[in-house]
């Protein structure tokens, strides 16, 4: 059960921060003149909140883009244990707390995500507008996050940090950190709805979305549609990088003088070569079926598996897309007719 | 959770059998002991590790206890790219890796007249079901196998060819695309001998496995020879890099091959939006097309198939 705490303002949250960072490594989005980017903090400055979303979402704590999985020394095999120190990402936006939700079901057998993961704890931030490109309030996943983080955090209009506390290790976090807290009131959960609200109503009216899923479950969506959007898809692999909820991968062997390790490295399912078998047979040989493959499993077939749309309206695919087939672009082409 | 699922355990190579040019059949031993091997249906498959190479997915060609023994893994394999090459240079007593058995096999039906059709390297899972099922079924449940390959000198499994070839309740076809000197069975390709087989023994349910082009054309003559779509159960071939369903190669729709199959019923496979890509459901197998592709069977009466000459001659 979600518990509703109030803090009295920034500076209990520049303490929890400080608290954090004596026991784990702290990560915080920052900008250093740079493009946003997670970096080490150790929370000698004030907390930033409307730092933008960094374009590298937090997959990458847990899916590494890179993850050895076993070395071999001769016909002996081990396997590789990831090593991680207990980390806390502090400020991590709905968007990507509800892909984080989504990898979480999707690898729940995979032994060195779930070793990543163990190692984490979630201080979410909610975002008090739509951002740029974002459309995470008309996939369901934000701009509030509803669920999977450890403590989410929401600031009043008073200057008031609203607290939700969903798990264990987010109590203790907030205990070990010695903060006034108090019970949030029934007038200062009114508050908090007001956020959300005004928060809900800050995006762009898009009724192109809905209908496009709409098409998609009823699978209504033509091969010349599909065909029409293949020729943009550059395969860059931007999108499936950059996408939070992606998770891909293909393992490669290296080997040196009899001793070697098994890799996995993410890979992408708009690579020509991803699906190509042996025997030169391909499922999917053209850019335009690639890219309907990835767009209905994405947009539409992952409700059926995991009861919720691969898409969390991050709004990065649109971003570095180089063909201008991002995620809303191709929900626009779909739900337009 | 432990780290094992994607961590080979060490199998030694015991034996080594030529099936064609390109196709070898290999005799493994775990050690230490994989149990879950003995327990394997046929349709499963083992991810074979070579260290250096990589791994790759094949389906077991015997099941210990019935065709291999028990604590061995069988696998039919064919020379295609850089794990096979490497594998073929290897001779009994070197060591590979292996995992599994993953997957869904075909369902365990032994007392339903099947129809085992098979293309190529597609005949390995459909041997290890078909000796499952002359061992499983109570009485002399019949049995159709229609086998093509290219050429003769490409046939595999030439021993159980020769074993169902003299069994009175199997019915053998046998066939080959561009046929040799010498070669005395039928000439053309499977599909133009699925109904005869099916009406040769009253068959209700299928297995089939090949490439993937043959599948729905199989498959639609299945079903106009009077098999149920849902009693159609194909095994499907995709690349995959993990066997565990997440490393997202071998999807279709939402459904995992490694996991979810390799074995599908047609039915299962024609509700997806792209079991067979643009080849697939609704396209080449289509009424005005199909009799191109799929070639009746009536215009090739001189191969037609009937219960009294199930003997096809052979080399």
């Amino acid at each position: 059960m979600t518990e509703r705490l109030v803090l009295p303002g920034r500076d209990s949250v520049d303490a929890l921060r400080r608290s954090l960072a004596q026991n784990r490594l702290l990560y915080e989005v920052q900008v250093d003149g740079g493009a946003p980017e997670w970096r080490v903090s150790s929370a000698a400055g004030p907390f930033a909140p409307d730092v933008p979303t960094p374009l590298t979402g937090a997959k990458r704590f847990f899916f590494p883009p890179r993850e050895t999985l076993l070395s071999w020394r001769g016909d002996d095999v081990q396997a590789v244990e990831p090593r991680v120190r207990p980390f806390v990402l502090f400020g991590l936006r709905a968007c990507d707390v509800a892909a984080i939700a989504y990898q979480d079901r999707f690898f729940a057998t995979d032994a060195w995500y779930a070793r990543r993961r163990a190692a984490a704890l979630f201080v979410a931030v909610n975002c008090a507008k739509a951002c740029p490109g974002g459309f995470c309030a008309d996939v369901g996943a934000g701009p509030f996050a509803g669920g999977g983080f450890d403590l989410c955090l929401t600031w009043l209009r008073d200057g008031r940090v609203f607290v939700e506390v969903e798990t264990d290790a987010g109590r203790a976090a907030l205990a070990a950190a010695r903060l006034e807290t108090r019970a949030a009131d029934p007038p200062t959960c009114a508050a908090f709805a007001a956020c959300r609200e005004a928060a809900l109503t800050s995006f762009p009216v898009r009724r192109f979305v809905r209908r496009a899923i709409v098409r998609l479950d009823a699978e209504e969506i033509a091969d010349d549609e599909w065909q029409a959007l293949g020729p943009a898809c550059f395969a860059c692999t931007g999108c499936t990088s950059l996408c939070p909820t992606c998770s891909c991968f293909t393992m490669v062997d290296e080997p040196r003088d009899g001793t070697g390790e098994r890799v996995r490295v993410w890979d992408s399912c708009l690579l020509e070569g991803f699906q190509r078998e042996a025997s030169g047979h391909h499922p999917a040989p053209e850019p335009g079926d690639r890219v309907r493959r990835f767009w209905y499993h994405k947009l539409s077939r992952d409700f059926v598996e995991f009861g919720r749309r691969g898409c969390v309206g991050c709004g990065r695919c649109d971003v570095t897309c180089p063909g201008s087939i991002g995620a809303l672009r191709v929900l626009r082409a779909l739900g337009s007719r | 959770m432990t780290m094992a699922g994607l961590v080979p355990h060490r199998a030694r190579i015991t034996e080594i059998v030529g099936e064609s040019s390109d196709t070898r059949t290999f005799t493994l031993v775990p050690d230490p002991p994989v149990p879950a091997f003995d327990g394997a249906q046929p349709g499963q498959f083992a991810m074979l590790s070579l260290l250096g190479h990589g791994e790759a997915a094949f389906t077991l060609s015997a099941l210990p206890g019935e065709a291999a023994v028990r604590g061995t893994v069988v696998l039919t394999v064919r020379r295609v790219g850089s794990l096979t090459s490497a594998l073929f240079a290897l001779a009994p007593g070197a060591c590979v890796g292996l995992r599994g058995p993953y997957g869904r096999g075909f369902p365990d039906q032994p007392d339903e007249p099947t129809v085992y059709v098979a293309g190529g390297c597609g005949l390995s899972p459909l041997k290890a079901a078909v000796t499952h099922q002359l061992a499983a079924r109570a009485g002399r449940t019949p049995i159709a196998i229609v086998y093509g390959a290219h050429d003769p000198g490409a046939r595999i499994h030439r021993a159980a060819l020769a074993v169902w070839e003299r069994s009175a309740d199997v019915h053998l076809i046998e066939c080959v695309e561009v046929a040799a000197p010498g070669w005395l069975g039928a000439t053309g390709r499977v599909v133009d001998f699925v109904s005869a087989a099916v009406a040769g023994i009253g068959a209700r349910r299928a297995a089939v496995c090949g490439p993937s082009a043959m599948l729905p054309r199989v498959a639609e003559r299945l079903r106009r020879a009077g098999v149920e779509a849902a009693h159609i159960h194909i095994a499907m071939e995709r690349y995959m890099k993990c066997g565990t369903g997440h490393c997202g190669h071998c999807y279709i729709d939402h459904r995992y091959v490694c996991t979810d199959g390799p074995v599908f019923s047609y039915a299962e496979l024609e509700a997806l939006e792209d079991a067979f890509g643009s080849e697939g459901i609704g396209g080449g197998v289509a009424e005005d097309g199909g009799r191109d592709l799929c070639r009746d069977d009536e215009e090739r009466g001189a191969w037609r198939y009937s219960p009294g000459d199930d003997r096809q001659p052979r080399r």
